[in-house]
């Protein structure tokens, strides 16, 4: 029981020995541990090894090398003696207004942006650009004002049908799903400015007829004639943005009941 | 004698400007100010640096490191902790974070003794010109061997003279941890050194 207590007391002793020799324990304490160590020698030997260790560690102290580096290369890789790093309130005020900007610009250009492919985009898509053969002017599609897809549609030579192959189209063009191709033209009617003649067994468009002036010009390809209507169909590829309320809207429903070649 | 000149060092340091001044004059951008806090404390971050990385090029880059880091997060540095405990907690990270790349390194030793033996920068074996005497060379090759969170404590506290609560502020830790894994790391420490001698003798 004696020993136990004598052993408790020893490790309670030899975890203050650092202390001891820091100068941190109070007076009565280190009387307490001077008198354990006299009558101690295990501990006693203890106290020699954190005598020798800490003589030791302060020989770090006095043998570690210098070093080369200096304050010069701090200083050079400090950004514009600015090391505080805080943002400067002017140049915060500057990012925010042109954050705005940008939002703001984003917001006024994505009408003009969210438009259904051009002749460019059909190019972009790998659909190869038509060959001009005829770059004359054609007649006006529609007498008088802006011309809609529709009007210009009914005014191209008969039997000339409208017949959305959209599906195919948008399918081959996007890789979408039809049924997500065909709402999205239910619910938003083609917005821009051209026309497109499309050959339904290749699906490859055949002329690209500007209607966002006056007199409708044909861009490019051959005009569409009444023969072609066996073998041809008109894709609505643009539509005027404005006045479309005035317009009659484009018969998706039917030419989707159609069925387009797959 | 080390411990009782870094200490008298740091107060003479602590005594010259308060910290408070001195950060404030950093965040403010002044350069002086900046190079003064460098003066202070540049050779106790390297010689800690050294202390755990073994090797004085790789001491000097965590130096330089720790600094620059410093300097640039200064106007984050929020006053709780005393300055240079927020100094030697980043050149811990930056220690720590070497050490550990280093060990996922395939082709460099795990073996103490041979980081010992090898790993020395051009001005010589860094261990060996501090091991003047056989009984502190085998205390510090004691130290060297130990794992890096012991040494670290070892090295903050009886090289460097931090007290128990700049070291939790290091360390971002509790107090009572930090006793507790300090008292722990002495007793490897002492342990090391007893296996280390008693292979001596044999030998």
């Amino acid at each position: 029981m004696r020993r136990r207590k004598q052993e408790a007391e020893c490790r309670r002793i030899s975890a203050r020995l650092w202390d001891l020799r820091d100068g941190q324990l109070q007076a009565s304490d280190a009387d307490a541990i001077s008198r354990h160590l006299d009558a101690c020698p295990a501990c006693a030997a203890e106290l020699r090894f954190v005598d020798i260790a800490k003589n030791a560690a302060g020989t770090i102290v006095d043998r570690t090398p210098s070093s080369k580096r200096g304050w010069d290369e701090i200083s050079a890789a400090l950004p514009q003696n600015s090391p505080s790093h805080h943002p400067h309130p002017i140049r915060s005020f500057a990012w925010v207004g042109a954050a705005a900007v940008v939002i703001l610009a984003g917001w006024l250009a994505w009408p003009s942006v969210n438009r259904k492919p051009t002749k460019q985009g059909l190019e972009f898509e790998g659909i190869p650009p038509l060959k001009v053969d005829n770059a004359a002017p054609i007649s006006p599609l529609a007498a008088g004002g802006k011309p809609s897809t529709v009007a210009d549609a009914k005014s191209l030579p008969k039997p000339m049908n409208l017949v959305a192959t959209e599906r195919a189209w948008a399918k081959k063009s996007f890789g979408r799903r039809p049924g997500a191709s065909r709402q999205s033209v239910e619910t938003q009617p083609m917005r821009g400015t051209q026309l497109i003649a499309v050959n339904r067994s290749s699906e490859m468009p055949a002329a690209v007829i500007a209607t966002n002036d006056i007199s409708p010009t044909l861009v490019s390809g051959t005009v569409p004639s009444s023969s072609d209507a066996e073998t041809m169909s008109l894709v609505s590829g643009s539509a005027p943005a404005a006045d479309s309320s005035d317009e009659p809207a484009v018969s998706h429903e039917t030419a989707w009941n159609e069925e387009p070649n797959r | 004698m080390g411990n009782a000149i870094v200490t008298a060092a740091c107060e003479m340091f602590r005594t010259a400007e308060p910290d408070d001044g001195l950060v404030a004059r950093c965040r403010n951008g002044d350069v002086e100010a900046l190079e003064e806090v460098y003066a202070r404390w540049e050779r106790p971050i390297f010689r800690h640096a050294y202390g755990m990385m073994r090797n004085a090029d790789e001491a000097d880059d965590v130096k330089q490191e720790t600094f620059v880091r410093a300097f640039r997060a200064i106007g984050g540095f929020d006053g709780r902790c005393v300055l240079h405990s927020w100094l030697f907690g980043i050149c811990a990270n930056i220690c720590r974070d070497r050490l550990k790349q280093k060990q996922r390194r395939p082709t460099v030793s795990l073996d103490v003794a041979a980081l010992i033996a090898c790993d020395d920068g051009p001005s010589g074996d860094p261990m060996r010109a501090l091991m003047a005497d056989s009984e502190h060379e085998t205390i510090l090759r004691a130290m060297a061997e130990l794992p890096v969170a012991h040494r670290e404590l070892l090295l903050l506290r009886e090289v460097e003279g931090l007290s128990y609560e700049e070291i939790r502020d290091v360390l971002r830790c509790s107090l009572a941890s930090v006793k507790l894994r300090l008292f722990r790391a002495r007793q490897q420490w002492k342990k090391r050194y007893l296996a280390l001698t008693a292979e001596g003798e044999r030998q």
